[in-house]
Formats: C-alpha cells, sequence, structure tokens
C-alpha cells in the first residue's frame, strides 16, 4: 500500500499524533496556486474548485442568480446539449457538478484519473461557454421557485431562513432568495453574474487522488490560461450578528416546533477558536455524549435531536443551538437548554469532559480522510480559512494543548449573560411562549426586508 | 468452531486494482466486484470481513435479520423502538455509556432500522475493535431496560416521529400511499410506528421482541478495515463467539399481499404542500424475489425512463411537453419480499397532478410497447456500473452492501456479480419486464394537493 493515514492513536499522557502519512504539495503555475494530495492507491481524482464570491457577489434583488447559473451550466456549453453533457461524462467516467455558495462558487468533479484533463477540460466549457438558453433558464427559475416553496413548508427551513434574515439584516448572508427575486432573473443576469464570477483571480484549487504533481501543473496552467483572469474577490467583512435577545415566531400548524438559537461566534482565525470548538463538542456537538443531549434527549425525553455548532463564514461567525420539541414544551426546553449554556459560561467543564471530548475530536481526525473526495474538501477548506497546509499534522496538537481554563475563557465570553436571538418555526403554546415579533411563511417566500 | 464458506480473502489493493481495470476500460465497469472473507461462528453468527488497509480504522457493524414488518399487528414501530432502547445498557455497561466508550475512543456509532433489518455501527480506530465487538456482543444478549428510561426514550421516539412526519404534509402523504400500497403485507405499516401504537409500547413488549429476534444465529457482523479476514475472525471468536443462545431462528411470518386487480388513488390537500405531485408505484419483483436479471432491468428501466436529462419520460414531460417541473422513475428493489417501480411528476402551474399523471401513464404505456433504444441502454448500463465503483470510496461502503444482501437473504454473489448482471440486460429483457411491471389498471396512485383556503 503506498499510503496509510500513519496517525498514532495516543492517549493524554502523549497526545502529538496528527495525520501524517498525507503529504499536501504546492502547485503553481501562471499565477494560480492549488494545493495537491496525492495518492494512487484509487485510481481516481477529486478536484475542487471555489471562486471567491457566492452569494456574497449577488446584487441585492438577484438572490439566486448563482444558483440559476450553476444549475443551467449542465443544460448545454459549447458543442454538446444538455443531453451531450450527460453522456460525454458516463463515457469519460467523470461527474462534474456546480454549486453557487455562501463563500463562493464551486466546481465539484470527481472523474476516473485516466479522463482527468478531458473532465476540466468539459467543466472549463461549461463554465466559459453555456448556452443560457431562455427556456433553460424560464425552467430552472420555475424548478427553484418550487424548490423554494417546498422548503418554506418545512419547520428547519422555516427556521433557518427566518434566523439568517434577522440575524444578518442588510448582509448577504441575510437575504435569501424569494420568489420575487427568482421571478426577476434572466439570461442577461446570469451572463453579467459568470462574468463577474468565474475569473481565474478569484479561484482556488483543490485536488486528491491519483494525479502527479507534474500533471496537476498542466492542469492549474491549463485552468489560468484558459478562465478570465478578472479581480480577486474584495470581503467587507467580518460583520457581527444582529437581534440579540429577540424572540421570533414562524408560525406552521404542526405538532412539534423547531427552536434555534443564535450567538455571535468566533471566526475561524480567531486565536480562541479551538478552545470554542471544544467546548462546542461538550456542549452540544458530540453527538450522543454532549450535555444538552444528555439534559434535552436523555433525561427529559423532549427532543429526538439537541445539538449546537458554531458556523464561521468568510463574513459572519454564530454558536447555534438547534432542538424540534412538543409545542407545550418550548419553554421548558428552551430553559434547560439555557441553564446548560449558563451552567458552562460560569463553571466551564469537568476535567473528565474535556479528556472524553479531547480523545473524540483527536481520534476520530483520521475518519475525515478516508476518500479522495473528502481530503479534496478538506484541501479547498484549509485555503479558505488560509490555514497552513500541513494543517493536518499540527491539528491534533492544537486541540490537545486546550486546557480547562481555556474553555472557561471562552464560554465567559461567548455565552455568560447573553441572551440569544431565538427563531421558533412551529405552533408553540401561548401560555408559555410570547414571541416579540412574528414572521410569517408567505413573508419569507416573497421578498426580502 | 466450523468455518463454513470461506470463499476469498482479498487486500484493498486487489480490489483497486480491479477498480482500476474496471474504469481505466470501458468494458472493465461490468467486472465483478471483490469477495469479501466470509465464515460462519460455531454459534450460527454469519461473519464478513473485508479488509481495507489505507487507515488504521475499522467500521464493524451487525445487522440482525428482523425489521419493521417482522411486529405483531397492533405494535407498529417496536423494532424501532428497541433500536432506540438497545442504547441504554446492560449490567456491564449501564447508564447508557455505550456511546460514549465509543466517543472516547474517537468513534462514532449510530443504528438503524428498516422494514427487513436492524443494524448497528461505529466507526473506531482499529486498536479498539476487540473492545467494540465484546461490547456489541454483550448488549445482543445483556440488554437491561428501567421503566424510566423507557417512558424517557418513547417521548424521543415521539418526538422524533413527529420531526419526520408528522411537521411534514408530504411525509404524511407517503405515510398514507404507503398504507394504501400493501393492503396485507406488514411494508405497510410506518416503519417508525402509527403514534397511538408507538404511545403504548413498552419494556416488556421491547424485551419480548429483543429475546426473539436477537441472538447469534439471527445476526450478521461486518468488518471493514485496516486487518486481515483471520484476525478478524479471531477476534469474533473471542468475543461474539462466546454468546450462547438457544433461540431459534424465526421464520419470517409476514402475511403476503395478493395480486392488485384494482387501481387504487389516495388524494391528500394540505395547507403546508409546496408542490403538488404524483406518485404512482407499480409492483415488481425485488433483487430478492426476482428471477434472472429482472431487478437489474428495473434498476436501468428507471435510469433509461427518468434520469434528468437523458430519461425518455423526463424529456417528454420536462422538456418537450413543459407539463412537469420535474418528473422521475425509481426502482424500489432492497426488499426482501416485493419490489416497487415508483414514477412521481410535479405538474408545472396550471398543469393539475392528475392531468400531469395521465399523460405520463399514456405515454408510459405506449413507451413499453415500443422498441428500447440499446445504445441508451448501454449509456444508463456504463453509468450505473460506473456509478456504482465510484461509490466504494469509502471504508466499509462495500462490506455494508454484503451485509445488507446477506441479511435480506441473498448471497455474496448477488452483490459481487452486480456489475455482471446489469451487463446482461438486454434490450429484449427490458421490453419484457417493462411490459409486465408497467400496468396502470395494477397501480396505485397518491395525489398531493394544496390546500389553497386561507
Amino acid at each position: 500500500m503506498k499510503i496509510s493515514w500513519a496517525y498514532l492513536w495516543l492517549f493524554l499522557s502523549a497526545l502529538c499524533g496528527g495525520v501524517q502519512a498525507m503529504q499536501v504539495q504546492k502547485v503553481e503555475s501562471d499565477g494560480l496556486t492549488a494545493l495537491l494530495s496525492a495518492d494512487h492507491t484509487v485510481p481516481v481524482v477529486a478536484l475542487r474548485m471555489v471562486f471567491m464570491g457566492g452569494k456574497r457577489l449577488v446584487a441585492p434583488g438577484d438572490e439566486g442568480v448563482g444558483e440559476l447559473a450553476a444549475m443551467t451550466m449542465l443544460e448545454g456549453a459549447g458543442g454538446y446539449d444538455a443531453e451531450g453533457l450527460a453522456n460525454k461524462m458516463v463515457e469519460l467516467g467523470a461527474s462534474i457538478s456546480m454549486d453557487n455558495e455562501r463563500d463562493g462558487f464551486s466546481v465539484s468533479i470527481t472523474t476516473v484519473a485516466d479522463a482527468v484533463d478531458e473532465a476540466v477540460l468539459l467543466a472549463v466549457t461549461m463554465l466559459r461557454e453555456a448556452h443560457f438558453h431562455e427556456d433553460d433558464i424560464e425552467r430552472g427559475k420555475a424548478q427553484m421557485i418550487a424548490g423554494l416553496k417546498r422548503r418554506m413548508v418545512d419547520p428547519q427551513s422555516l427556521a433557518f431562513t427566518a434566523l439568517a434574515r434577522t440575524a444578518f439584516q442588510g448582509l448577504s448572508q441575510g437575504r435569501t432568495q424569494t420568489e420575487t427575486s427568482l421571478e426577476g432573473l434572466n439570461a442577461d443576469k446570469v451572463r453579467a453574474f459568470v462574468a463577474e464570477q468565474i475569473q481565474s483571480q478569484k479561484l482556488m484549487i483543490s485536488l486528491a487522488g491519483a494525479i502527479t504533481k507534474a500533471d496537476a501543473e498542466r492542469i492549474v496552467r491549463n485552468l489560468a490560461q484558459t478562465l478570465p483572469m478578472g479581480v480577486p474577490f474584495q470581503s467587507d467583512g467580518p460583520h457581527l450578528m444582529q437581534a440579540e435577545g429577540l424572540r421570533l415566531l414562524v408560525p406552521q400548524a404542526v405538532p412539534q416546533t423547531t427552536v434555534v438559537m443564535a450567538y455571535p461566534g468566533l471566526m475561524r482565525d480567531d486565536p480562541d477558536f479551538m478552545a470554542a470548538y471544544v467546548m462546542n463538542h461538550i456542549l452540544g456537538g458530540g453527538g450522543f455524549s454532549s450535555r444538552l443531549t444528555k439534559e434535552i434527549r436523555e433525561e427529559r425525553g423532549l427532543a429526538y435531536s439537541a445539538a449546537s455548532f458554531l458556523s464561521p463564514t468568510q463574513e459572519t461567525a454564530t454558536l447555534m443551538v438547534y432542538f424540534a420539541t412538543r409545542n407545550d414544551a418550548v419553554l421548558e426546553a428552551y430553559d434547560v437548554a439555557r441553564q446548560v449554556l449558563e451552567e458552562v459560561a460560569t463553571n466551564g467543564v469537568t476535567e473528565e469532559e474535556l479528556r472524553a471530548a479531547k480523545n473524540n475530536i483527536i481520534g476520530s481526525y483520521p475518519l475525515r480522510f478516508d476518500a479522495n473526495g473528502k481530503i479534496a474538501q478538506h484541501l479547498m477548506g484549509i485555503q479558505i480559512s488560509k490555514l497552513p497546509m500541513n494543517y493536518h499534522e499540527v491539528r491534533n496538537d492544537l486541540v490537545a494543548e486546550i486546557q480547562i481554563d481555556d474553555i472557561k475563557a471562552v464560554a465567559a465570553r461567548l455565552l455568560r449573560d447573553k441572551i440569544p436571538l431565538m427563531v421558533a418555526a412551529g405552533n408553540p403554546d401561548e401560555k408559555t411562549f410570547q414571541p416579540d415579533r412574528m414572521i410569517s411563511s408567505d413573508d419569507l417566500v416573497r421578498l426580502n426586508p | 468452531m466450523t468455518v463454513l464458506g470461506r470463499l476469498l480473502s482479498i487486500v484493498w489493493g486487489v480490489m483497486m486494482v480491479m477498480l482500476h481495470q474496471g474504469l481505466a476500460h470501458a468494458d472493465g465497469r461490468f467486472e465483478p466486484l471483490p469477495s469479501p472473507f466470509i465464515a460462519q461462528l460455531s454459534n450460527g453468527m454469519s461473519v464478513i470481513v473485508i479488509t481495507d488497509r489505507r487507515a488504521p480504522v475499522a467500521y464493524h457493524a451487525v445487522y440482525y435479520k428482523v425489521g419493521a414488518a417482522d411486529e405483531e399487528a397492533g405494535k407498529t414501530g417496536l423494532a424501532h423502538f428497541l433500536e432506540h432502547l438497545m442504547f441504554k445498557g446492560t449490567k456491564t455497561i449501564p447508564d447508557a455509556q455505550f456511546s460514549k466508550i465509543i466517543a472516547d475512543m474517537g468513534g462514532r456509532d449510530n443504528a438503524f432500522t428498516t422494514a427487513d433489518a436492524t443494524a448497528y455501527y461505529q466507526r473506531i480506530p482499529i486498536a479498539h475493535l476487540e473492545k467494540v465487538m465484546a461490547m456489541e456482543a454483550d448488549r445482543m444478549v445483556n440488554l437491561q431496560l428501567f421503566p424510566e428510561d423507557v417512558a424517557s426514550e418513547r417521548d424521543v421516539v415521539l418526538e422524533e416521529r413527529s420531526t419526520r412526519t408528522d411537521s411534514r404534509a408530504v411525509s404524511l402523504f407517503y405515510e398514507e400511499l404507503n398504507a394504501t400500497v400493501y393492503r396485507n403485507h406488514p411494508y405497510g405499516r410506518p416503519l417508525i410506528g402509527w403514534r397511538s401504537e408507538i404511545e403504548k409500547l413498552n419494556l416488556e413488549d421491547a424485551m419480548a421482541f429483543y429475546k426473539k429476534f436477537y441472538h447469534p444465529r439471527n445476526a450478521v457482523l461486518v468488518v471493514a478495515g485496516d486487518i486481515s479476514g483471520e484476525d478478524a475472525l479471531a477476534l469474533a471468536e473471542a468475543t461474539y463467539g462466546h454468546v450462547t443462545s438457544e433461540t431459534p431462528v424465526m421464520a419470517h411470518q409476514r402475511p403476503t399481499e395478493p395480486p392488485l386487480r384494482a387501481a387504487r388513488v389516495v388524494s391528500m390537500t394540505d395547507k403546508r404542500v409546496g408542490n403538488p405531485q404524483f406518485t404512482t408505484y407499480f409492483s415488481a419483483p425485488s433483487y430478492f424475489t426476482a428471477t434472472g436479471v429482472e431487478a437489474h432491468a428495473l434498476e436501468i428501466l428507471a435510469r433509461y425512463l427518468g434520469n434528468d436529462p437523458t430519461g425518455l419520460l423526463h424529456r417528454q414531460f420536462v422538456r418537450q411537453r413543459k407539463t412537469a417541473l420535474s418528473l422521475g422513475v425509481y426502482y424500489m428493489g432492497r426488499y426482501r419480499d416485493h419490489g416497487h417501480l415508483v414514477v412521481y411528476g410535479v405538474p408545472v402551474e396550471g398543469v393539475s397532478p392528475q392531468d400531469l399523471h395521465h399523460d405520463v401513464m399514456e405515454f408510459l404505456q405506449q413507451t413499453v410497447q415500443e422498441t428500447f433504444e440499446p445504445e441508451r441502454i448501454e449509456l444508463d448500463k456504463k453509468a450505473l456500473a460506473g456509478g456504482a465503483l465510484l461509490g466504494l470510496d469509502s471504508v466499509g461502503a462495500l462490506g455494508d452492501m454484503y451485509a445488507r444482501t446477506l441479511t435480506l437473504g441473498g448471497d455474496v454473489d448477488d452483490v459481487s456479480h452486480w456489475p455482471v448482471r446489469i451487463k446482461q440486460v438486454t434490450a429484449e429483457i427490458m421490453a419484457k419486464v417493462a411490459q409486465e411491471v408497467v400496468n396502470t389498471d395494477q397501480s396505485v396512485t397518491g395525489f398531493l394537493m394544496k390546500d389553497e383556503q386561507p
């Protein structure tokens, strides 16, 4: 075997292992940089490109234009129609997909190693020479409106959409797709978005799998030479979340209320980020063994899942708590969650919890690298977060260094005396829960504020 | 202990060479997949091992040959409820410590219940494999339940049902439709259970079900990861091998489903509907009831008809007539007793799901009488076989396929020769199967409509 993630499984007494065998190389050509993890065990290459910008690049009122572009690129490009593109991918043994995400416009390619050049060429054709026929644009819009309506009857989607709108009002993250924005899109708007977005100065690339450095360099060079150069993306962040302390309700006739609580979080480059990560694991990020699961699910049977997560983006950062509970138990579950958070904010966590959390976070790290697609995703993540390219070697040391006082300090910083923005979607009992403000699902579908 | 069947032990490298040949040369996509190391412990437990040395990790799972379709009438949700309770503890590992111990190892664990199987699985660093096997062997026979655990977990399951089903009109729609598709066979019951019956599930029900179905002869162990078949078998002997049980294997006593003699229709209207739609079920053989390559032909047929953008139905209604926003076809083939070919469509605004359904059925019945295009079939076969190969790029994926298949009554060849059998399907076989299955007089259709009343 050429490769094994020869990480060391060590307990607290000797925590120094990382994922050691993976060799990350920098590939540079014509001003473009890519990260590569070459490994020839599986004859497959996963390639990921992200053009920075994404939803942040979308003009107010045009929400959805990037997603529509991504969809319609599959409908015909260069000398291919939709079927031609699909059949070509089957013949090559490749799959290519595009998506417009929060931080950037992404392209994912998974291909048989032998076909990597042709697959990248096909992707470039879709990025540069998509037809964007009126027919396909109109069908794409109708499908997106249908998708929006489908999401806006789902309590989870309703809660998270209302949360984004309220916490990030005025920012790109606070602007979501609406019927109005989607209906206003057309081929010209899609072309304008693509022209502004698909530029090599905005591009980050990662490759993993059966490809040599020389072959990767050729691909990077080809990309640099075929894509318009443009200008780098300028972020205007970071921004703080708003509306702390507000209680919002999206009324929905369902037997269960979905609740999301949001606190200001930490940006990925904050020196306390790792301490916050470990704290969150103990709080609600660690699955069955977390405090929120224990108190809300195990002890009281109030919810099927109760979890917390850190959500740092390029512009904003939040710490969120999620659960869904009976309509008559919303306040009880909310109070339990608040108590769990207050307890950690005031007293921190126990040595035993910290030991167990570190064991899990460190020991499970190799599970993130057991497929080429996951490795390419990791290499993209560290570029976007501006982490060192050998991050996988040092990350477990960073976790091991976290001490009980670090957790206590970061918990106090994030949670002490804080009242979260709370969004409930459902039909909570009026006697126990009174919102400050209501927002209807129709409002969420129709128009951004 | 006797090792009954030891077919072949292979390492990941061999498999990857095959994968390489498979994808590098177009025809090679249809080569057999590697077979696992397979054995049986003296207590009757089946063992499947896939050696995969890319990372010092293991995927470990135990599948029980029991699912929601084995519940008694009136006790729907019991198989799934027991799956939840299996995390509560035993005498030696009490207080819901199971998952915490796994987490402490740097592992992750969970479980799932289907109509035919219940599985418990972990991803762990390889060094802990024996400990995990010992823990899983322990809870196979030593589950200890207390009334207060059972009561709070029942509330958890009711909340799970609220999240998954009761809060989503489309989930309720499929629950109703499924209950209409099966009139007699328990596949018609919801996996999670009817709310009124979940509320009544109790400790005695759970323990009785557990004692009846959880024992070595009714279990399939799968290990995939950084270990040889022989070494994994030795660990299995040292752990599961000590579980003795006199419980006989219960035959699956399930009522059979009589042939459908009349088309059935379910209509549901709800305010919480995003998109109106129709869904039509055609009764079909499953992979486990089919003869020859019928099931494989149905798998290809679904893609041939429904794939975006190449499928015949998809092209006709989404792209040419423009009466559907989306339209798809899928084959539900991985059930022990029955299969279905399912067609669904979401109409564009101004077209009713009933009208779209009518036109799609008319076109479909005509299509299955016409010649199947061999070039399209070849592309669909390549796409399916190639996609399956790319899907194997994760530790445990292949082992899981073998375990699922054996649990449902299939054999090793059913998995390893799946690509070979896909290749064997011809236009004639497709036409024959399509004509047998696509019979609108014997179909069940659901219409989901939006309640526009304020």
